[in-house]
């Protein structure tokens, strides 16, 4: 039937324009199209496509950056590693209106605040915790001056690290930055970016543990959830 | 499935692991390698998605410097590139949610520098060695081309230079753009279509 292989044929004329085609597969194609004058012109459409695109991809081999771009850009990272004992993250914390907060100090914060948001959601050990839908709500918390900071996102596992989807904000402007976020019972490591830039561990995690390459990573664990529905 | 044309070029994996390594390790000149080698590559993404050479640049180069800070969260099982390609584009988003700049670019842009305007980013190029009025017909190709690209939304504009301008695999674009191989293929087959009905419609 014509239809039948028409239909065919365009279903296959992407694969064929990108070579991806065998042989014998390629040759029914052409077959084809050289006795129907449909598919030729749409074919010709498809083909006239690719072909520009094509041509902005060459164009696109001779565009590029200042001879000096990777000079300035190692000039900036030579920047951000002073030759200072303090660690980058124990810098970023200095961005906050909170006094200089020592090591300790910024640990005993993170309990009270863990206390106050994070509350009974979050277990290291395997304790049983209602849930529905097997998703734990988790909130994550930062304290922080709007004045100096003006993002706050977490990433980690549970993101794939990605820095857009997950925004800490501060509604009523007490300086305490949350987002709340479903998640899976399970073990995740995560980071604070501050302004896009800045990589903290969160001051309030309740642990830290080495990603093997001189930093922190904040620990997040989340027991087996336990679904009190109504089955039970 | 073998891919004939998707790999213009080819990421020497071991070799980037190898000065990533050397980086985690302290030592900061083992990123210069990296950033020469994939400087142009992070710099086309940024210019086909903006068409702002101003703002390519700065977005390349925030580019390295995030990639540089979050190497510590770099997983091998990705190639470099696609990781690189990965933090450019949400640079992009980032921006463009942020409305820090108008995009998609156009010749009529108000702000757009006379310069660009009178040496369009999409020049055809010196070095080809074809005659002027050959390089007429692919210069106005281009601008059509890309000025279509421009109208496409972001998921579209996206994988379509991911898929032609980057030259990625589908199996490459999946992990860049987070999606299984399958709607790799799918997104891309409607955003060819809808590039075709506005290529036909000039």
């Amino acid at each position: 039937m014509k239809n039948s292989k028409c239909q065919n044929v365009k279903e296959y004329i992407e694969d064929y324009l990108e070579g991806r085609l065998s042989e014998q597969e390629a040759a029914e194609i052409e077959a084809h199209l050289v006795s129907c004058s449909d598919c030729q012109k749409e074919f010709k459409q498809w083909q006239k496509l690719f072909q520009e695109l094509s041509s902005l991809s060459q164009s696109s081999a001779e565009e590029q950056l200042p001879s000096d771009f990777t000079a300035k850009v190692m000039q900036k990272i030579a920047q951000e590693v002073p030759a200072s004992t303090e660690s980058w993250w124990e810098k970023a914390l200095h961005l906050f209106t909170l006094p200089r907060v020592s090591l300790k100090w910024a640990a005993a914060l993170g309990m009270a605040l863990v206390t106050l948001f994070l509350g009974y959601n979050i277990y290291f050990s395997p304790i049983t915790q209602y849930c529905p839908n097997n998703l734990a709500e988790i909130t994550f918390s930062m304290r922080a001056d709007a004045s100096q900071v003006k993002s706050i996102a977490v990433v980690g596992d549970f993101n794939d690290w990605d820095p857009t989807r997950n925004l800490l904000t501060d509604e009523n402007n007490d300086g305490i930055w949350t987002v709340t976020l479903k998640l899976e019972p399970g073990r995740y490591e995560y980071m604070f970016i501050l302004d896009g830039q800045k990589w903290i561990p969160d001051p309030s995690a309740y642990r830290y543990v080495s990603d093997g390459f001189g930093n922190k990573n904040a620990v997040l664990e989340i027991s087996k959830c336990k679904d009190v529905g109504i089955n039970e | 499935m073998t891919i004939k044309n998707s790999n213009v070029f080819h990421p020497d994996q071991d070799n980037d692991l190898e000065k990533i390594e050397l980086c985690q390790s302290g030592n900061n000149e083992a990123f210069s390698f990296l950033v020469e080698k994939y400087k142009n590559l992070v710099y086309k993404l940024a210019l086909r998605m903006t068409g702002n050479y101003h703002d390519s640049e700065d977005i390349a180069q925030e580019s390295f410097l995030r990639a540089y800070r979050s190497l510590h969260q770099y997983n091998p099982n990705y190639s470099f590139s696609s990781w690189l390609y990965k933090i450019t584009l949400n640079i992009i988003k980032d921006r463009m949610r942020k409305k820090d700049y108008a995009i998609p670019f156009s010749a009529s842009h108000p702000e757009q520098d006379p310069e660009e305007v009178a040496n369009p980013i999409f020049s055809g190029g010196d070095n080809l060695a074809i005659n002027p009025e050959e390089r007429q017909i692919l210069q106005e190709s281009i601008n059509n081309i890309q000025s279509a690209i421009n109208i496409l939304p972001l998921s579209y504009r996206e994988i379509i230079i991911l898929r032609h301008i980057q030259n990625l695999s589908y199996y490459e674009i999946g992990r860049v753009l987070n999606i299984p191989v399958n709607s790799v293929k799918v997104r891309l087959h409607r955003a060819r279509i809808q590039l075709k009905d506005l290529l036909g419609k000039k």
